[in-house]
This record gives C-alpha cells, sequence and structure tokens, in this order.
C-alpha cells in the first residue's frame, strides 16, 4: 500500500472470484483446458448442488463456459474458462499479490 | 487453497495441475500399454534371432509394431478410458505441450543420451564396437526410459516414477555386464522384462483403481 494508506487495491477485489469454492473451482479450471462435472467435483471437494450453483454465477458472469450433451444416455457437463474467465482469474491473482505484499509491509 | 505470497501463487497452481495428472494416471493403462509395447519390441529380437538370416521379415515386424503403437494405442487407451476411468473420477482435458516442443525434447534427449554412452565406453574400453554397442544396449535403454518416467514424475508429482526409472537404469546395467552367449540376449531380456514389469504394474494399478473408485451414479448439475 502507498504511504497515504491507499486501500484501492482491496477494494479492487475481484467479489465474485473471491469466495474460496468459485476460486477453487477457476484454480482447477486454469490449470486444464476443460473439465467435466465429476471431475471438479472431485477435485474441489464439493456437493453436486454447491458446485453447481457456484457454476452458474460463473456462467453468468462470463467466466466459464458450460457445454451439456448427453454420452449415451448419460447427462455429461463439460466447463472450461472463457478467455475473459482466464484474464479475469490473472488479475485477481495480480491483485491479491498486490493486497498482500502491501499488507506485509505494515 | 491458493496462496497469495510472491511466487507461491504459480506453484500452487502448479500442484493443482500436478494433481490432476496424477488423477488421470491413476488407472494404470500408460503402464500397461508401455509393457505392451516394450513386449512387443522385445520379441523382433526373438524373431530376429528365430528368422536369423530373414532380415527383412524382422525388419518389417519391428516397424508394424511400432507403427501400430503409435496409431491405434492412444485410440485404445482413449476408448478404454472412455468406458472404465472417467465415469469413475470424471474427465479432465489437460493442456498439452505443443507436439513439435515434445519431439524436440525428445529427440534432444535421446541424442544426449547416445553421445553420453558413446563418450562413456569410449573411455571405459577404449574403442567402440557393434558387439560392445549391443551388449550396452540395455544401458542404454534403461537410460531412454529414465528420460520418459522423470518427465512423468515432474508431470504427475508422482515420485514413484523416479523409483520405476532407477529401477530401470540398474536393470540395464545389470543385463550389459553380464555376458550372455549372444550379444542380443542382453537386450531381449531387457525389453521383454521391463514389458513385463511395466504390464503387471499396469494391471496391478487398473485393478486397485477398479476397486477404490466404484462408478458414480449419475452426476449432474440439475
Amino acid at each position: 500500500m502507498s504511504e497515504d494508506g491507499d486501500f484501492e487495491p482491496i477494494a479492487d477485489i475481484n467479489r465474485l472470484i473471491h469466495e474460496p469454492a468459485r476460486l477453487m473451482i477457476l484454480a482447477h479450471l486454469y490449470v486444464v483446458e476443460s473439465a467435466d462435472f465429476l471431475f471438479l467435483m472431485r477435485q474441489t471437494g464439493l456437493t453436486g448442488g454447491n458446485l453447481s450453483s457456484h457454476m452458474s454465477k460463473l456462467e453468468e458472469a462470463g467466466y466459464i463456459k458450460v457445454d451439456k450433451e448427453f454420452v449415451g444416455k448419460k447427462p455429461h457437463t463439460m466447463l472450461s474458462l472463457t478467455s475473459e474467465g482466464r484474464t479475469a482469474f490473472r488479475e485477481y491473482v495480480q491483485n491479491m499479490k498486490q493486497v498482500l505484499n502491501g499488507l506485509s509491509e505494515t | 487453497m491458493i496462496k497469495m505470497e510472491k511466487s507461491m501463487n504459480e506453484v500452487d497452481l502448479k500442484k493443482i495441475e500436478q494433481k490432476a495428472y496424477k488423477e488421470s494416471m491413476q488407472d494404470g493403462f500408460t503402464e500397461i500399454f508401455a509393457g505392451i509395447l516394450l513386449i512387443g519390441v522385445g520379441f523382433y529380437f526373438v524373431v530376429k534371432v528365430i528368422f536369423a538370416g530373414i532380415l527383412l521379415i524382422g525388419v518389417g515386424f519391428y516397424f508394424a509394431v511400432i507403427l501400430f503403437a503409435v496409431l491405434f494405442f492412444p485410440r485404445i487407451v482413449e476408448r478404454l478410458k472412455r468406458r472404465y476411468t472417467y465415469p469413475r473420477i470424471g474427465y479432465a482435458k489437460l493442456h498439452e505441450d505443443p507436439p513439435r516442443k515434445t519431439a524436440r525434447g525428445i529427440f534432444s534427449y535421446m541424442l544426449l543420451v547416445i553421445v553420453v554412452m558413446v563418450v562413456a565406453l569410449f573411455i571405459i574400453f577404449g574403442d567402440i564396437s557393434a558387439d560392445l554397442w549391443y551388449r550396452w544396449s540395455p544401458t542404454l535403454m534403461g537410460a531412454m526410459l529414465t528420460g520418459g518416467l522423470i518427465y512423468l514424475a515432474d508431470k504427475s508429482a508422482d515420485p514413484r516414477y523416479y523409483g520405476i526409472a532407477v529401477f530401470g537404469l540398474v536393470a540395464g546395467g545389470v543385463l550389459s555386464v553380464y555376458r550372455f552367449e549372444s550379444t542380443w540376449t542382453g537386450i531381449t531380456v531387457y525389453l521383454l522384462f521391463m514389458g513385463s514389469c511395466f504390464f503387471g504394474l499396469g494391471l496391478i494399478r487398473f485393478v486397485h483403481f477398479l476397486y477404490e473408485y466404484p462408478v458414480q451414479e449419475e452426476i449432474t448439475d440439475e
């Protein structure tokens, strides 16, 4: 933080991403090209309902793309980050670095 | 959870990626098909001995095995994963290195290993004959496998691959030092032995995987 105690980096934290469950979802999608619902559920430890709820919010924000199809008779959902989502995630990481670096200087 | 300290966020994202890679490897298919490939190539040398003099058949068999492996193994593995792996642990399309970069890396590593072997043999024996080269081909093969296994260990953060690499290298060394009657016996035994080990290990992992991860009931986001 600046000498004037500028809290702009904290104020700029992306609240949509900052929620722990959504942060986990985006982090896992960031390191893969795409993943299905079951994979994300197992990796994040979220319940199906929880994951579905956060997934909807991220999709509404345009951060993830959700493709639904049928494999045989079973519904299958694939998720991937959009380019906007990748950018937002990277910006979030940069912003949090600034925040934490600023805090560590106090 | 991601740590935001300087350079730590990259480290933890790397761990997440490694975990995803490790997840995809636990069905044992990589080991099974690596084993089949090694056994297949090992049989080339058996065929070569049996059909000594009918060189074309031996060479043709060798190339047929390699071509089959390159063309069909990925498709066969994918089909098996769709049937056995994805319904149990889900599916993730992992980032892949560009094919050119991968090919360049493999070629560079193989060249490096060959150069090191040539220099080492020259220093130790003062000469490089064809017989000497064939005799030490198990060690060369072990070194080649080591590269691939270290790559897998780095990708998946699974230290077992380092252990397998060391095992493969030591096995190669032992079979190189042991004096077989024929120059080809060492490499034949090595390929068949390591192939069997890989196949067996893969099979054990597969059976364990089936037991550990039952097929998930229909999990949807509805």
